[in-house]
C-alpha cells in the first residue's frame, strides 16, 4: 500500500482526543457495541464500547478467553457482520468500502476452502482478486509454497490435505497479496509444534518487515514472543491495551497476569 | 467486473470437478437412450413422444444440477462460510451474487447445450426409424427455440435459488422454497385459467391467484415442448417478450438478492 493512499483521521476516545495519520494508525475501532438478538430473547452485548487503535509496523495480540468476543471483532473488522454502532477504519477508510480489504491478508479461524481447487489455484485466484500483476503472481506463489512447506502438494486438490496443511495454506493465501496488514484470527490453533513454529517464524518475518500483524491466540507463550503489546478482552470488554512487558510486569508472569485479570473482572461482574 | 469473473471463475471450476455434474450427464444420457428404446414401443405421435422426453430430459437434468450442484455450491459458503476466501478480497458482496449467477448459469448452459445434442441425436435416431411418424412441420429451429427457452427458465430458477440460499438459515428450507416456487411457477397459468372458466365473475381465490402470478414466474411460458414436437411455429414478438420477460425477472430477483446478501450477518 502506498502511504498517499491513507488520509489523516481524527479519533474520538471516550478519554482522549487525538490526531492520527496513516504514517502511524492503520486500523482504529472507536466505540465499537455488538450485540446479538438469540431465539427472540432481548439483544445481549457482545462487544462493549471497544476503542483500539493499532500502529503501523505493530504486532498485536488480541488476548481473551472462549467467547470474549475476539472474533466477533475480528469479523466487524472484515465486514463479515456488521455493528450495533461504532466507527471502525482501515488506513483512514471506512471498512465498508470493499476496496480496503486490498491492504488487508485474513486468515479465518478454521480456514475452509473449495473443495476440488489445488493450492496453487486458490492462491492464484487470491492474488488476481487482490490485483497482483500476473507476472509477478506466480513467483509470488512459488515462494508462498515453499516457505510454508507446501510446494509438494501444490497441485493436489485441498479437501485432501491436513489440517495443517489446510492453515498453512490459509496463511499463504492470506498473504499471497504482500499485504500491509495481517488479520489473523487464532493461526496456530490446531497445529502441530513443527506447524506451529512455522506460522511463528513467518509472523516474525511480517514484523520484521514493517508489517502491521493483529492476530487473536490463546497460545500466551506465542503471544509473549510475537507481539509488541497486547489488548485482553473479557465478556467484550477491553480489560487491558499496552506493552507485552507492561502486562507481564502485573504479576511477573504472562499467564498469571492474563488468568488473574480475567478471574478479577469475572468477580467484579458477579 | 473483473471481481465477478473471478468468482464465476472458481464457481465453474469447483462446479466442473464435483461428481454431481457427470452424475446428472450421465442420467441424461441414459435418459436418451430410453427415448429411442421406450418410444419405439408407441403405435402413434412416435415424433411427438420423442421430442417431450427429450426435452424434458433436458429441464429435468437442468433443474437437477441447479438443485444438487448450484444449492449446495452456495450453501457451502454460507454455512461453512467458504464465503469468507471470497470477501475478505476486495470484492463487493454484489460481485459475489453477480458471479455466483454468472458461474452457476454458465455450468447450466454448457449442460444444456451437451444435453439437447445428445437429445437431438436420438430424436433424428427415431424419427430416422420411424420416417412416417415425423409431424409434417417438424423444424430444428423451433426445436432449438424450445431448448433455449428450456434455458431461460433454469435462468430464472437459478436466481430463485440463490436468493432463497440467501434468505434462509437452512439450505433445507432453501431447497423447499425453491421446489414450492418451481412447482407454483410450472402450475399457476393453468389454475388460473382454469378458475376462470368456472368463476367468470371472479372471486377470492382468483384475485389471490392473480395476486401471486405477479410474484411467482410463470415457468409454463416457457414451456415449447408442443410447438417444438410438431413444428408449430411461434411468433418472434413472443420469442422477444418471453425473453424480455425472464430477463426483467431475473434482473429483479438478482436485485433483491444483492440487498438481502447485503444485510445478512455472516458468522
Amino acid at each position: 500500500m502506498t502511504a498517499g493512499l491513507c488520509q489523516p483521521s481524527l479519533f474520538i476516545n471516550n478519554r482522549t482526543k487525538f490526531f492520527a495519520t496513516s504514517e502511524h494508525m492503520q486500523i482504529s475501532i472507536v466505540n465499537l457495541n455488538k450485540s446479538y438478538k438469540r431465539h427472540g430473547e432481548k439483544r445481549s452485548p457482545v462487544i462493549s464500547g471497544l476503542n483500539l487503535f493499532i500502529e503501523k509496523g505493530e504486532s498485536f495480540g488480541f488476548l481473551g478467553p472462549n467467547g470474549a468476543g475476539k472474533s466477533t471483532v475480528i469479523k466487524i473488522l472484515m465486514n463479515f457482520i456488521r455493528s450495533d454502532s461504532g466507527e471502525i477504519e482501515i488506513c483512514g477508510e471506512s471498512i465498508l468500502n470493499s476496496n480496503v480489504r486490498r491492504y488487508v491478508g485474513y486468515l479465518p479461524e478454521q480456514p475452509i476452502f473449495y473443495d476440488h481447487l489445488t493450492a496453487e489455484e486458490l492462491l492464484r485466484y487470491g492474488g488476481k482478486a487482490s490485483g497482483v500483476q500476473d507476472d509477478s503472481l506466480e513467483e509470488r506463489i512459488s515462494w508462498l509454497l515453499d516457505r510454508l512447506n507446501l510446494s509438494h502438494a501444490k497441485k493436489k486438490p485441498i479437501r485432501t490435505y491436513s489440517k495443517g496443511m489446510t492453515q498453512r495454506t490459509g496463511l499463504a493465501l492470506a498473504m499471497v497479496h504482500d499485504p500491509d496488514i495481517c488479520i489473523l484470527d487464532e493461526p496456530m490453533s490446531g497445529l502441530d509444534p513443527m506447524g506451529r513454529k512455522l506460522v511463528a517464524d513467518f509472523i516474525l518475518d511480517m514484523r520484521t518487515a514493517g508489517k502491521t500483524v493483529f492476530f487473536s491466540s490463546h497460545i500466551l507463550s506465542d503471544v509473549e514472543r510475537l507481539c509488541d503489546r497486547v489488548g485482553v478482552l473479557n465478556k467484550g470488554k477491553l480489560l487491558f491495551c499496552g506493552p507485552i512487558d507492561e502486562f507481564k510486569n502485573l504479576t511477573g508472569d504472562i499467564e498469571r497476569s492474563f488468568v488473574s485479570m480475567i478471574e478479577n473482572d469475572n468477580r467484579g461482574r458477579g | 467486473m473483473k471481481h465477478i469473473w473471478l468468482v464465476s471463475g472458481i464457481t465453474i471450476k469447483e462446479g466442473i470437478r464435483n461428481r454431481v455434474l457427470l452424475g446428472v450427464l450421465f442420467f441424461a444420457l441414459v435418459m436418451c437412450a430410453v427415448n429411442v428404446v421406450v418410444t419405439g414401443s408407441f403405435t402413434r405421435d412416435l415424433g411427438k413422444v420423442a421430442v417431450d422426453v427429450g426435452l424434458s430430459t433436458v429441464s429435468i437434468s437442468g433443474l437437477a444440477i441447479i438443485f444438487f450442484l448450484g444449492m449446495p455450491l452456495l450453501a457451502k459458503d454460507l454455512d461453512k462460510l467458504t464465503v469468507y476466501l471470497v470477501l475478505s478480497r476486495p470484492i463487493a458482496r454484489r460481485d459475489y451474487i453477480l458471479g455466483k449467477f454468472i458461474g452457476l448459469n454458465t455450468l447450466v448452459f454448457v449442460s444444456v447445450l451437451i444435453l439437447s445434442v445428445i437429445t437431438a441425436i436420438s430424436v433424428k435416431l427415431i424419427m430416422g426409424l420411424s420416417p412416417a411418424y415425423i409431424p409434417p412441420l417438424f423444424s430444428w429451429t423451433v426445436f432449438a427455440m424450445a431448448v433455449f427457452f428450456s434455458f431461460l427458465s433454469l435462468v430464472v430458477m437459478t436466481s430463485l435459488s440463490i436468493l432463497y440460499t440467501c434468505l434462509s438459515s437452512s439450505t433445507y428450507m432453501a431447497f423447499i422454497f425453491t421446489i414450492g416456487t418451481y412447482l407454483i411457477g410450472q402450475n399457476i397459468e393453468l389454475v388460473r385459467t382454469l378458475l376462470k372458466q368456472a368463476n367468470p365473475e371472479g372471486s377470492l381465490t382468483l384475485s389471490l391467484l392473480s395476486a401471486a402470478s405477479w410474484i411467482f414466474p410463470n415457468l409454463s411460458a416457457f414451456d415449447r415442448k408442443t410447438s417444438a414436437a410438431y413444428g408449430l411455429d411461434f411468433h418472434w414478438s413472443t420469442f422477444g417478450i418471453t425473453t424480455a420477460y425472464a430477463v426483467s425477472y431475473t434482473l429483479l430477483v438478482l436485485f433483491i438478492t444483492v440487498l438481502v446478501f447485503n444485510r445478512r450477518e455472516l458468522t
